[in-house]
Protein backbone atom coordinates (compact mmCIF):
# COMPACT_ATOMS: atom_id res chain seq x y z
CA UNK A 1 0.00 0.00 0.00
CA UNK A 2 1.30 3.21 -1.08
CA UNK A 3 0.61 5.96 1.87
CA UNK A 4 -0.44 9.90 0.73
CA UNK A 5 2.62 10.87 2.86
CA UNK A 6 5.36 9.30 5.27
CA UNK A 7 3.10 8.13 9.06
CA UNK A 8 5.54 7.54 12.14
CA UNK A 9 4.52 6.05 14.89
CA UNK A 10 5.39 8.37 17.75
CA UNK A 11 4.59 6.04 21.05
CA UNK A 12 3.03 2.90 22.36
CA UNK A 13 1.77 1.94 25.11
CA UNK A 14 -0.37 -1.20 26.55
CA UNK A 15 -1.57 -2.38 29.76
CA UNK A 16 -0.51 -5.78 30.95
CA UNK A 17 -2.87 -8.87 30.20
CA UNK A 18 -4.82 -10.37 33.20
CA UNK A 19 -8.32 -10.21 34.59
CA UNK A 20 -8.56 -6.60 35.49
CA UNK A 21 -10.67 -5.13 38.23
CA UNK A 22 -10.19 -1.84 36.38
CA UNK A 23 -13.27 -1.25 33.41
CA UNK A 24 -12.15 -1.06 29.90
CA UNK A 25 -11.68 2.83 30.32
CA UNK A 26 -9.57 2.91 33.23
CA UNK A 27 -7.59 0.58 30.73
CA UNK A 28 -8.08 1.93 27.46
CA UNK A 29 -7.19 5.58 29.48
CA UNK A 30 -3.60 3.97 30.65
CA UNK A 31 -2.84 2.49 27.16
CA UNK A 32 -3.36 5.75 25.66
CA UNK A 33 -1.49 7.89 28.07
CA UNK A 34 1.20 5.48 27.82
CA UNK A 35 1.71 5.85 24.46
CA UNK A 36 1.24 9.68 25.03
CA UNK A 37 4.70 9.79 27.38
CA UNK A 38 6.35 7.42 25.22
CA UNK A 39 6.21 10.25 22.60
CA UNK A 40 6.83 14.02 22.82
CA UNK A 41 2.99 14.62 22.67
CA UNK A 42 2.63 17.32 26.01
CA UNK A 43 -0.75 18.68 25.68
CA UNK A 44 -4.03 17.49 25.02
CA UNK A 45 -4.63 19.72 22.02
CA UNK A 46 -1.92 18.40 20.34
CA UNK A 47 -4.00 14.98 19.17
CA UNK A 48 -6.61 15.97 16.35
CA UNK A 49 -8.65 12.87 16.43
CA UNK A 50 -9.02 9.80 18.12
CA UNK A 51 -10.27 6.11 16.87
CA UNK A 52 -11.29 3.60 19.51
CA UNK A 53 -11.98 -0.16 18.92
CA UNK A 54 -14.37 -1.62 21.83
CA UNK A 55 -16.93 -4.40 21.15
CA UNK A 56 -18.96 -5.01 23.71
CA UNK A 57 -19.72 -1.47 26.12
CA UNK A 58 -22.24 0.05 24.42
CA UNK A 59 -22.73 3.71 23.77
CA UNK A 60 -19.92 6.10 23.79
CA UNK A 61 -17.11 4.42 24.84
CA UNK A 62 -14.36 6.40 23.01
CA UNK A 63 -15.78 9.28 24.44
CA UNK A 64 -15.34 7.86 27.85
CA UNK A 65 -11.62 7.11 27.65
CA UNK A 66 -10.69 9.96 26.77
CA UNK A 67 -12.82 13.07 28.71
CA UNK A 68 -10.39 12.73 31.15
CA UNK A 69 -7.41 13.39 29.50
CA UNK A 70 -8.85 16.63 28.49
CA UNK A 71 -9.75 15.83 24.34
CA UNK A 72 -13.31 15.99 24.68
CA UNK A 73 -14.97 18.86 22.45
CA UNK A 74 -11.05 19.48 20.95
CA UNK A 75 -10.84 16.45 18.97
CA UNK A 76 -13.19 14.10 17.03
CA UNK A 77 -13.65 11.15 18.62
CA UNK A 78 -14.92 7.79 16.85
CA UNK A 79 -15.55 4.33 17.43
CA UNK A 80 -15.16 1.38 16.15
CA UNK A 81 -16.30 -1.93 16.51
CA UNK A 82 -15.10 -5.06 14.24
CA UNK A 83 -14.82 -7.83 17.32
CA UNK A 84 -11.55 -8.92 18.04
CA UNK A 85 -9.94 -6.59 15.29
CA UNK A 86 -12.12 -3.37 16.82
CA UNK A 87 -8.40 -2.33 18.37
CA UNK A 88 -6.43 -2.65 15.03
CA UNK A 89 -9.22 -0.94 12.85
CA UNK A 90 -8.79 2.09 15.31
CA UNK A 91 -5.15 2.40 14.77
CA UNK A 92 -5.48 1.91 11.16
CA UNK A 93 -7.84 4.66 10.67
CA UNK A 94 -5.09 6.91 12.99
CA UNK A 95 -3.00 5.97 10.05
CA UNK A 96 -5.16 7.22 7.52
CA UNK A 97 -6.02 10.59 9.06
CA UNK A 98 -2.21 11.30 9.00
CA UNK A 99 -1.59 9.36 5.91
CA UNK A 100 -4.18 11.67 4.08
CA UNK A 101 -2.85 14.59 5.78
CA UNK A 102 -6.00 15.34 7.57
CA UNK A 103 -4.31 15.32 11.04
CA UNK A 104 -0.83 15.99 11.81
CA UNK A 105 -1.44 13.60 15.18
CA UNK A 106 -3.86 11.03 15.66
CA UNK A 107 -4.35 8.18 18.06
CA UNK A 108 -5.97 4.52 17.89
CA UNK A 109 -6.94 2.67 21.01
CA UNK A 110 -8.34 -0.88 21.56
CA UNK A 111 -10.31 -1.37 25.10
CA UNK A 112 -11.63 -4.18 26.37
CA UNK A 113 -12.29 -6.16 29.84
CA UNK A 114 -13.78 -9.57 29.33
CA UNK A 115 -13.55 -10.06 33.00
CA UNK A 116 -16.15 -7.49 34.08
CA UNK A 117 -18.95 -8.47 31.32
CA UNK A 118 -22.19 -9.27 32.48
CA UNK A 119 -21.58 -12.25 29.97
CA UNK A 120 -18.23 -13.23 31.62
CA UNK A 121 -18.11 -16.82 31.81
CA UNK A 122 -19.70 -17.48 28.21
CA UNK A 123 -18.19 -17.19 24.82
CA UNK A 124 -19.52 -13.97 22.42
CA UNK A 125 -22.02 -14.44 19.65
CA UNK A 126 -21.66 -12.83 16.49
CA UNK A 127 -24.53 -10.45 15.50
CA UNK A 128 -27.05 -11.18 18.06
CA UNK A 129 -29.84 -12.07 15.78
CA UNK A 130 -27.81 -13.58 13.15
CA UNK A 131 -28.77 -16.92 12.17
CA UNK A 132 -25.73 -18.48 12.80
CA UNK A 133 -25.82 -16.99 16.29
CA UNK A 134 -29.37 -18.33 17.00
CA UNK A 135 -27.95 -22.01 16.08
CA UNK A 136 -25.40 -21.18 18.56
CA UNK A 137 -21.80 -19.60 16.84
CA UNK A 138 -19.50 -18.34 19.14
CA UNK A 139 -16.67 -16.57 17.95
CA UNK A 140 -14.28 -18.82 19.74
CA UNK A 141 -16.06 -21.95 18.19
CA UNK A 142 -15.93 -20.58 14.96
CA UNK A 143 -11.79 -20.44 14.98
CA UNK A 144 -11.72 -23.84 16.32
CA UNK A 145 -13.52 -25.42 13.40
CA UNK A 146 -11.14 -23.74 11.44
CA UNK A 147 -8.19 -25.52 13.33
CA UNK A 148 -9.88 -28.17 13.48
CA UNK A 149 -10.43 -28.31 9.45
CA UNK A 150 -6.70 -27.34 9.27
CA UNK A 151 -5.79 -30.47 11.31
CA UNK A 152 -8.03 -32.68 9.32
CA UNK A 153 -6.54 -31.81 5.68
CA UNK A 154 -2.53 -31.63 6.74
CA UNK A 155 -2.03 -34.09 9.66
CA UNK A 156 -0.93 -30.66 11.85
CA UNK A 157 -1.40 -31.38 15.85
CA UNK A 158 -2.47 -29.22 18.47
CA UNK A 159 1.09 -29.47 19.68
CA UNK A 160 2.14 -27.93 15.90
CA UNK A 161 -0.89 -25.09 16.57
CA UNK A 162 0.68 -24.10 19.89
CA UNK A 163 4.53 -23.89 18.44
CA UNK A 164 2.62 -20.65 16.51
CA UNK A 165 2.25 -18.70 19.75
CA UNK A 166 5.59 -20.03 20.96
CA UNK A 167 7.29 -18.37 18.24
CA UNK A 168 5.13 -15.19 18.03
CA UNK A 169 5.95 -14.53 21.89
CA UNK A 170 10.14 -15.06 20.81
CA UNK A 171 9.32 -12.04 18.19
CA UNK A 172 10.88 -8.79 19.10
CA UNK A 173 7.26 -7.02 18.04
CA UNK A 174 5.37 -8.79 20.86
CA UNK A 175 7.65 -8.16 23.68
CA UNK A 176 6.30 -5.50 25.34
CA UNK A 177 6.55 -4.94 28.43
CA UNK A 178 2.87 -6.05 28.96
CA UNK A 179 2.88 -9.45 27.38
CA UNK A 180 6.49 -9.84 29.07
CA UNK A 181 5.23 -9.78 32.56
CA UNK A 182 2.77 -12.60 32.36
CA UNK A 183 3.97 -14.49 30.09
CA UNK A 184 4.57 -18.21 30.68
CA UNK A 185 7.50 -17.96 28.38
CA UNK A 186 9.37 -15.62 30.41
CA UNK A 187 12.31 -17.68 30.60
CA UNK A 188 12.57 -17.46 26.67
CA UNK A 189 13.11 -13.68 26.96
CA UNK A 190 15.30 -14.22 29.71
CA UNK A 191 17.81 -16.49 28.04
CA UNK A 192 18.39 -13.12 25.83
CA UNK B 1 -67.95 -21.98 17.81
CA UNK B 2 -66.35 -24.83 19.44
CA UNK B 3 -63.35 -25.57 21.21
CA UNK B 4 -62.07 -27.44 18.66
CA UNK B 5 -62.09 -25.10 15.94
CA UNK B 6 -61.33 -21.98 18.04
CA UNK B 7 -57.85 -23.54 18.24
CA UNK B 8 -57.34 -24.20 15.13
CA UNK B 9 -57.84 -20.84 14.50
CA UNK B 10 -55.23 -19.64 16.47
CA UNK B 11 -52.51 -22.55 15.54
CA UNK B 12 -52.29 -20.23 12.32
CA UNK B 13 -50.52 -17.45 14.25
CA UNK B 14 -46.93 -17.78 14.01
CA UNK B 15 -45.52 -20.15 15.96
CA UNK B 16 -42.72 -17.94 18.27
CA UNK B 17 -41.25 -21.73 19.35
CA UNK B 18 -40.36 -22.50 15.78
CA UNK B 19 -37.15 -20.71 14.19
CA UNK B 20 -37.90 -19.52 11.09
CA UNK B 21 -40.24 -20.11 8.30
CA UNK B 22 -37.50 -18.64 5.77
CA UNK B 23 -34.88 -21.67 6.68
CA UNK B 24 -36.88 -24.54 7.03
CA UNK B 25 -40.20 -26.76 5.87
CA UNK B 26 -41.30 -29.33 8.02
CA UNK B 27 -44.82 -30.40 5.29
CA UNK B 28 -47.23 -31.13 7.37
CA UNK B 29 -48.41 -34.15 5.16
CA UNK B 30 -45.54 -35.65 7.43
CA UNK B 31 -42.91 -35.90 4.22
CA UNK B 32 -39.23 -35.21 5.42
CA UNK B 33 -38.49 -31.44 6.48
CA UNK B 34 -36.41 -29.50 4.06
CA UNK B 35 -34.12 -26.96 3.82
CA UNK B 36 -35.27 -23.85 1.69
CA UNK B 37 -32.41 -22.36 -0.67
CA UNK B 38 -33.07 -19.94 -2.97
CA UNK B 39 -32.16 -19.65 -6.27
CA UNK B 40 -31.49 -15.99 -8.25
CA UNK B 41 -33.62 -15.67 -11.11
CA UNK B 42 -30.94 -13.44 -13.01
CA UNK B 43 -28.00 -15.04 -12.47
CA UNK B 44 -28.43 -18.50 -11.23
CA UNK B 45 -26.57 -18.20 -7.78
CA UNK B 46 -28.03 -20.54 -5.28
CA UNK B 47 -28.47 -18.94 -1.85
CA UNK B 48 -29.23 -19.90 2.25
CA UNK B 49 -30.86 -18.62 3.68
CA UNK B 50 -32.88 -16.43 1.86
CA UNK B 51 -31.85 -13.14 1.62
CA UNK B 52 -33.66 -9.77 -0.16
CA UNK B 53 -31.13 -9.14 -2.85
CA UNK B 54 -28.81 -11.57 -4.56
CA UNK B 55 -25.25 -10.41 -3.54
CA UNK B 56 -23.68 -11.47 -7.06
CA UNK B 57 -25.61 -9.52 -9.38
CA UNK B 58 -28.14 -7.39 -7.47
CA UNK B 59 -30.90 -8.74 -8.41
CA UNK B 60 -34.36 -9.28 -6.33
CA UNK B 61 -36.40 -12.40 -8.01
CA UNK B 62 -35.25 -15.47 -6.36
CA UNK B 63 -37.31 -18.79 -6.33
CA UNK B 64 -37.29 -21.49 -3.59
CA UNK B 65 -35.51 -24.81 -4.33
CA UNK B 66 -35.54 -27.15 -1.59
CA UNK B 67 -32.12 -28.52 -0.98
CA UNK B 68 -30.89 -31.58 -0.04
CA UNK B 69 -30.77 -33.48 3.02
CA UNK B 70 -27.36 -34.87 3.37
CA UNK B 71 -24.03 -33.59 3.15
CA UNK B 72 -20.34 -33.76 4.70
CA UNK B 73 -19.35 -32.31 8.07
CA UNK B 74 -16.60 -29.65 6.98
CA UNK B 75 -15.69 -29.27 10.57
CA UNK B 76 -16.93 -28.87 13.97
CA UNK B 77 -16.34 -27.60 17.30
CA UNK B 78 -17.58 -28.76 21.05
CA UNK B 79 -18.62 -26.51 22.81
CA UNK B 80 -17.94 -26.25 26.30
CA UNK B 81 -17.91 -22.55 27.14
CA UNK B 82 -21.57 -21.28 25.24
CA UNK B 83 -23.65 -18.54 24.31
CA UNK B 84 -25.02 -16.98 27.61
CA UNK B 85 -28.04 -18.57 28.45
CA UNK B 86 -26.98 -21.67 26.29
CA UNK B 87 -27.02 -24.95 28.21
CA UNK B 88 -23.58 -26.89 27.24
CA UNK B 89 -22.06 -28.63 26.06
CA UNK B 90 -23.28 -28.63 22.63
CA UNK B 91 -22.28 -29.14 19.12
CA UNK B 92 -21.68 -26.95 16.30
CA UNK B 93 -20.57 -27.80 12.45
CA UNK B 94 -20.22 -26.20 8.96
CA UNK B 95 -22.20 -29.07 6.55
CA UNK B 96 -21.37 -28.94 3.11
CA UNK B 97 -24.27 -29.47 0.52
CA UNK B 98 -24.11 -31.32 -3.12
CA UNK B 99 -25.14 -28.23 -4.14
CA UNK B 100 -22.29 -26.91 -3.34
CA UNK B 101 -23.57 -25.18 0.02
CA UNK B 102 -22.18 -24.86 3.18
CA UNK B 103 -24.70 -24.44 6.11
CA UNK B 104 -23.87 -23.42 9.67
CA UNK B 105 -25.78 -25.92 11.96
CA UNK B 106 -26.34 -27.36 15.65
CA UNK B 107 -25.02 -30.95 15.73
CA UNK B 108 -27.11 -33.56 17.04
CA UNK B 109 -24.88 -36.57 18.92
CA UNK B 110 -22.52 -36.49 21.80
CA UNK B 111 -19.17 -34.61 22.02
CA UNK B 112 -16.41 -35.83 20.90
CA UNK B 113 -18.23 -38.41 18.72
CA UNK B 114 -17.76 -36.17 15.20
CA UNK B 115 -14.93 -36.11 12.78
CA UNK B 116 -14.40 -34.01 9.71
CA UNK B 117 -16.20 -35.72 6.43
CA UNK B 118 -18.67 -37.21 7.92
CA UNK B 119 -21.78 -37.67 6.34
CA UNK B 120 -24.45 -36.03 8.05
CA UNK B 121 -28.46 -35.79 7.58
CA UNK B 122 -31.11 -33.19 8.52
CA UNK B 123 -32.66 -33.36 11.57
CA UNK B 124 -35.45 -31.07 13.33
CA UNK B 125 -35.11 -30.61 16.61
CA UNK B 126 -34.77 -27.52 19.67
CA UNK B 127 -31.64 -24.98 19.36
CA UNK B 128 -32.27 -23.55 22.39
CA UNK B 129 -34.84 -21.93 24.69
CA UNK B 130 -36.89 -18.88 24.40
CA UNK B 131 -37.16 -15.88 27.07
CA UNK B 132 -40.21 -18.53 28.48
CA UNK B 133 -38.05 -20.99 28.99
CA UNK B 134 -39.77 -23.04 25.83
CA UNK B 135 -37.73 -24.68 23.14
CA UNK B 136 -37.02 -23.44 19.80
CA UNK B 137 -36.98 -25.77 17.43
CA UNK B 138 -35.60 -25.44 13.92
CA UNK B 139 -32.92 -27.62 11.65
CA UNK B 140 -29.63 -29.57 12.82
CA UNK B 141 -28.12 -31.85 11.83
CA UNK B 142 -26.58 -35.48 12.64
CA UNK B 143 -24.84 -38.31 11.97
CA UNK B 144 -26.29 -40.71 8.88
CA UNK B 145 -27.74 -43.92 10.89
CA UNK B 146 -26.73 -47.15 10.16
Amino acid sequence: MKLERDVYIAGVGETVFGKHKEDFDVLGRRAAFQAIRDSNIDRPDMIQSAYVGNAHNGLVTGQTIFKDLGMLGRVPVINVESACSAGAMAVHLAIKDVACGLKEISIGVGAENHTLHRETGTAFPPAKGDIEAMHGAVMTGKYSMRATRFMHETGATIEDLAMVTVKNRRLPITRTPGLRARSPWKKWYNQE
Amino acid sequence: MTAATEKKGKAKEPDITFFHPDLLEVPEDGSPPYLKGYRCRQCGQLDFPRLEICPNCWSEEFEMIPLSRRGKLYSYSDIYIGQSGMETPYVIGYIDLPENLRIFSMLEGEVGSFKCDEDVELTVGPIRMNRNGVPITSYKFKKVSG
